[in-house]
């Protein structure tokens, strides 16, 4: 009977059956809470004044809320949480907060208490809405509430059901960020192309050979450029897709150092570049090895294209060690400290706050690079975006003229081995 | 007896319900505030517009929590931990209604704007505005959680709103010498960079009280700022071999 009769107003499509099964629950137990306190009511004259139809109620919450499959929880009056499932309490724990105090959230609960339930058969009507957030990661979320029928509107307690749009928000505005970036940054790029195909078109066969070959080159550089543009965009997207979900695997920092080192090797062919590497044992991340790679790639690239000076060898060192309690963003957390070292010229103060920033470039270097050397403005970006997909942080030091040094945190993974050796400072 | 009982069940519901409204203040300035981000990012005058009326229900929020905190201080005589919540209300509520203040200003000035503000800024302001916003998201929610060590790391991390606030100043100063048409624009920037590092301090002075109202002590009455630390970013060096 429950079911027929909430079928049509409860959330559509695929949901249907999860939320039948819950709301049948709901509906059941709450008929036998208004029962029982029917019959208490004649025994006992003189019971708290509380309620015990929401005392029952608020003690069944949590059994409740876990049968149900899905994302659920069950809030009070006032909107503070009265029992939350495991399913919504993992994909949500840190948000709810932030989800349940948003005005959307807000008003829907005011509307959801106040909507009437005419007889005991008839349930008050569920109200929805859809909730954004911008910060740590964006994410969007639909919230479906229905107030569970108590003696009064005071004590009534709202049934809350949760569903992530998070990919649906983040495909779209993938879309209109790559558009919108990609149609302005390749318009310079582009302009240069054409500028010498116009240029080789006039002179004909006249042009000669030597201005030709140059003609071709910096087209060939341009091209080039759009490729790396591109393809930086398209990886930016797809981590910012893959943003909500943390990486769980199990990363040997010894293991990414050697894929880096196999990486980068050739790039420190000659005396003019050293590379040293150094790590204390048994450090063991939580993080995708590709995505990480990228990370220390893009960093040690980032050395070699800002730090390298003429007559004056490059160092570039990768450290890492177990990071001090009051590196990371809580004490609480294990972490590993990963540093890139150089010794280029370094960056003025003022540029490092924004370093990370999307097309960020640092103009004004020392000395100009030509147009092929310019980086996309994305590396450091991407970086970024990584590590925050890891629960990570990275923070820059550079003193002018010395050197500059990027430290990475990275939370650790518990693993027995990684306990032993605690915080054990190797020298 | 009972009527003991009853007066301990509305003390209770009354402190959720002031515990609930600081919620939805905090939940309506992140949203003010969020708003104001969408606007500078996509040029959105919409969400400029409705951000400068939620100002508004702000300040009505503000006035219900100070009528309820001083309510329960005058009936109740809260102590210990009740005591100094309920104090730490009043300039916590002060605290979101000035940074509405801020964003709404903010979403004005973007609605005044003679010409869009030119994409690189606007990159940067949106940086920096992300910035803001989460350490108010972390603040209201060490304050819903009751963590003083999350307040204190967000009191720290303030410094970065202020190195980017420096960072962005600087730049926008090079810029109108350098371009002197474009002086009215970098004029209208830098409050808006200005107004954006002022939402951040009202995070740290929220953030202090939070602590108070866990620990009951209080904080050093200065914070590291930006410009004394731009050379001492890493807050410890790594051990060299």
């Amino acid at each position: 009977m429950a079911a027929s009769l909430l079928l049509p107003d409860l959330i559509a499509g695929a949901c249907a059956c999860l939320a039948l099964t819950g709301w049948g629950m709901v509906w059941h137990l709450s008929r036998h809470a208004r029962l029982s306190e029917h019959e208490t009511r004649h025994h006992k004259p003189d019971r708290k004044p509380t309620p015990s139809n929401n005392t029952l109620l608020a003690n069944a919450a949590p059994l409740l809320v876990e049968a149900i499959p899905g994302m659920a929880l069950i809030l009070g009056s006032m909107g503070q949480i009265l029992a939350c499932n495991e399913d919504a309490q993992t994909h949500y724990g840190n948000s709810l907060g932030a989800l349940l105090r948003h005005p959307n959230a807000r008003d829907t609960l005011k509307t959801a208490l106040h909507a009437p339930s005419v007889t005991d058969a008839t349930l008050p009507a569920a109200c929805s809405t859809t909730v954004q957030l911008d910060v740590p990661v964006k994410c969007s979320v639909h919230l479906a509430m229905r107030r569970i029928v108590g003696s009064s509107e005071r004590d009534s307690l709202v049934l809350v059901l949760l569903h992530d749009r998070s990919i649906m928000q983040a495909v779209d505005r993938m879309r209109a960020d790559f558009v919108a970036h990609a149609s302005h940054e390749l318009r310079t790029p582009l302009a240069s192309l054409s500028g010498f195909i116009d240029l080789m078109r006039e002179g004909g066969d006249t042009t000669d050979p030597s201005s030709r070959t140059l003609y071709l080159d910096i087209m060939n550089q341009q091209a080039t450029r759009m490729q790396r543009l591109i393809d930086r965009l398209l990886y930016l997207s797809q981590l910012e897709l893959k943003g909500h979900h943390r990486p769980h695997e199990q990363l040997d920092v010894d293991e990414l150092f050697a894929l880096v080192l196999g990486e980068v090797t050739p790039r420190f062919h000659d005396s003019s570049r050293t590379l040293t590497v150094d790590h204390e044992e048994n450090l063991i991340l939580l993080a995708d090895s590709d995505e990480m790679v990228q990370v220390l790639l893009n960093l040690i690239e980032n050395a070699i294209r800002y730090g390298t000076r003429p007559d004056h060898p490059l160092h570039v060192r990768l450290h890492a060690r177990q990071a001090t309690p009051d590196e990371g963003p809580s004490s609480a957390m294990p972490g590993i400290l990963i540093t890139v070292e150089d010794n280029g010229p370094g960056i003025a103060a003022h540029h490092i706050p924004r370093l990370t920033e999307r097309f960020y470039r640092i103009t004004n270097q020392p000395e100009s690079h030509t147009e092929s050397e310019q980086g996309t403005g994305l590396g450091l970006a991407i970086v970024r975006q990584i590590l925050e997909r890891h629960g990570g942080q990275i923070r820059f030091a550079s003193t002018p003229g010395q050197g500059t040094t990027c430290f990475i945190w990275l939370p650790a993974a518990h693993t027995p081995q990684n306990r032993a050796t605690g915080a054990i400072p190797t020298p | 007896m009972h009527q003991k009982q009853h007066i301990v069940q509305r003390y209770e519901d009354e402190l959720l319900h002031l515990r609930s409204l600081m919620e939805q203040m905090g939940g309506l300035v992140e949203h003010q505030l969020s708003l104001v981000l969408a606007a500078i990012a996509e040029n959105d005058g919409q969400a400029a517009l409705q951000a400068a009326q939620q100002d508004r229900n702000v300040d009505a929020l503000e006035h219900k929590v100070e009528t309820l905190a001083i309510r329960l201080l005058a009936l109740r005589g809260p102590m210990a931990a009740d005591l100094r919540e309920i104090v730490a209300c009043i300039p916590m509520a002060g605290a979101l209604e000035r940074m509405g203040d801020y964003a709404s200003s903010i979403a004005r000035r973007l609605s005044q704007m003679e010409q869009p503000i030119p994409r690189p800024a606007r990159l940067a302001l949106s940086e920096m505005g992300r910035l803001v916003l989460e350490h108010l998201r972390r603040i209201m929610d060490a304050l819903e959680h009751k963590d003083a060590d999350a307040a204190h790391a967000i009191w720290a991390a303030d410094q970065l709103v202020d190195q980017y606030c420096e960072a962005m100043t600087a730049d926008s100063l090079e810029q109108m010498t350098r371009h002197p048409h474009t002086i009215r624009l970098h004029i209208a920037l830098l409050f808006i960079i200005r107004n954006l590092e002022r939402i951040g301090d009202h995070t740290t002075n929220i953030a202090e009280r939070v602590v108070f109202m866990v620990t009951g002590s209080m904080l050093p009455p200065s914070r590291p700022h930006g410009h004394d630390s731009q050379h001492s970013l890493p807050r410890q060096e790594p051990s060299n071999p």
